[in-house]
């Protein structure tokens, strides 16, 4: 149940030639925006469906089907602890579910943002929202870095088992302390990499001037006005159903 | 006897297969060396036969690998470490101990040996590679000649059957090119099997392989006699191998 290289996969960058990906960068993010924000208008249940269902239009257009539910299967495990959490401490299921649907929804909108966007147009969008090049950056070269790690984790892995080591033994205490093998030389790896890195980058200039200049110009085109108006249509449609049923709690198992 | 067959393998999430069709025999006591371009399905070929595939790698396998008549499929990982061992092109991947002996002495406490046994075997086992003196340093701050070394140590040291091993030779020099091939051919005198996957021609011709694999889009285009696998200059060129430069020589005094 338990699959932490499928965890990665949510975070893993992969832009293949899809509609989706020949978007402006900005309308994505709307997109990603809209779609994380819409389950949160409200904790009931409807909301929650008509945010899985109003995504569908964004999966067949990314092609991002096998990511979300390659996405979905790794987040298995906290997506049953919810439903379990949820309902002990609400006693009631309508809201586990929603709390569920909410969380499968946003796990959703990651997969297709991330199908469909590469790091270098995620840092070319923060820079155009004045966020600092440094801030940028790092969060820019953490994407990129994910695959990176990922595969340096399965070489890990597959390195200590092949010497007779057994993940999978014991207790879940015991499974933790067998994860140590595979733990230290990951940070060691990851350390020695930022080091590399860090020193590419010096040979690089980076950080010579406060503003770096940039060749790559977006465009909007059709589907880009058309699907901005869908997440507006999408929000409006969300924010009047959230507020006009009486169910418009963020959490209502505290009132 | 590792025996391979029809194996056909395809990546989870690849359109194409890594391996088709694949059928050989790999016998103890002998080397065996496996060339072919990148992506030719060599390192896949390595992954088949310790167990990573189909145990850890996801994806569509046809055929069967047997290890002394041991389908894969029906022992672990961890069970046929102690017939095959795999040594990995990036020896840095498996480091994690403080020292050098606590590095080799790993496998032989996964796979349960006796006290007695493991301080023999990883003695045994890092005299093999040349870092006895080294046993107190720090597996990080050897250089990379002796981290690949190590790596060796750290497999030879669960004694296994069978020794597969992916690029020794990449960013080594030639004193320990050298050493990695006495190591070898000591391994083949004392009746090991020892599967070599390179792109090292020169090396490999050197180290003198029994029989050699030509692998291409997954297929076993050639095999046989090293030297007549290595005097097909034309067909190594045609597949982004550089034949040993002996071989060359001897084609253009024959044009000449």
């Amino acid at each position: 149940m338990l699959d932490p290289m499928g965890m990665v996969e949510i975070f893993r960058t992969q832009v293949g030639e899809t509609p989706y990906s020949r978007l402006n960068p900005s309308t994505k993010f709307i997109l990603f925006a809209s779609f994380i924000a819409l389950p949160l208008i409200s904790a009931s249940l409807p909301i929650q469906i008509f945010s899985l269902i109003a995504q569908v239009p964004l999966i067949i257009l990314s092609r991002s089907e096998r990511r979300v539910k390659r996405s979905l299967k790794a987040s298995l495990l906290f997506i049953v602890v919810l439903v379990v959490l949820n309902y002990l401490t609400t006693h009631s299921l309508e809201f586990s579910l929603a709390m569920v649907l909410r969380l499968v929804s946003m796990i959703i909108a990651s997969a297709i943002f991330m199908t469909g966007t590469s790091p270098a147009e995620i840092g070319d969008l923060l820079t155009k929202l004045k966020v600092p090049l440094q801030i940028t950056f790092s969060f820019v070269i953490a994407l990129r870095f994910i695959p990176v790690l990922a595969d340096d984790v399965v070489m890990i892995i597959t390195s200590q088992v092949s010497r007779g080591y057994e993940l999978e033994r014991g207790g879940f205490l015991e499974k933790v302390k067998r994860l140590i093998p595979i733990l230290i030389p990951m940070i060691i790896i990851a350390i020695r990499r930022g080091h590399q890195l860090a020193e590419a980058l010096e040979t690089k200039a980076f950080g010579a001037i406060e503003r770096r200049s940039s060749y790559v110009v977006y465009e909007y085109g059709r589907g880009d006005w058309i699907l901005l108006i869908y997440a507006i249509i999408v929000i409006t449609i969300g924010l009047v159903v959230g507020t006009l049923t009486p169910q418009f709690q963020l959490l209502p198992f505290r009132c | 006897m590792i025996e391979v067959e029809g194996v056909t393998f395809k990546y989870e999430g690849s359109g194409m297969n890594a391996l088709r069709d694949v059928s050989l025999e790999l016998e103890r006591g002998k080397i065996y060396g496996v060339v072919g371009p990148n992506g030719s399905g060599k390192s896949t070929l390595l992954r088949l036969l310790n167990g990573l595939i189909p145990h850890f790698y996801r994806g569509e396998m046809k055929g069967r690998v047997l290890v002394d008549g041991v389908d894969t499929r029906e022992a672990s990982v961890a069970q046929l470490s102690k017939k095959v061992g795999l040594v990995f092109q990036n020896p840095e991947h498996m480091f994690f101990s403080e020292t050098v002996y606590e590095e080799v002495s790993f496998g032989p406490k996964s796979i349960g040996m006796d006290p007695e046994e493991i301080k023999e075997s990883v003695r045994w086992a890092l005299e093999e590679v040349g870092l006895w003196e080294l046993r107190e340093r720090s597996p990080w701050s050897l250089s990379g000649g002796e981290m690949k070394r190590l790596s060796i140590a750290c497999i030879l040291s669960m004694k296994p059957e069978f020794l597969a091993v992916d690029e020794p030779t990449i960013g080594q020099d030639s004193l320990s090119k050298e050493s990695l091939s006495e190591i070898f051919k000591r391994m083949r005198g004392e009746g090991k099997g020892v599967v070599i996957v390179t792109h090292d021609l020169e090396w490999l011709d050197e180290l003198g392989p029994d029989v050699v694999f030509v692998l291409r889009y997954g297929v076993v285009i050639n095999r046989g006699d090293p030297k007549e696998i290595f005097s097909d200059i034309r067909n190594l060129a045609t597949n982004g191998l550089i034949p040993p430069y002996r071989y060359i020589v001897d084609s253009l005094l024959e044009v000449g």
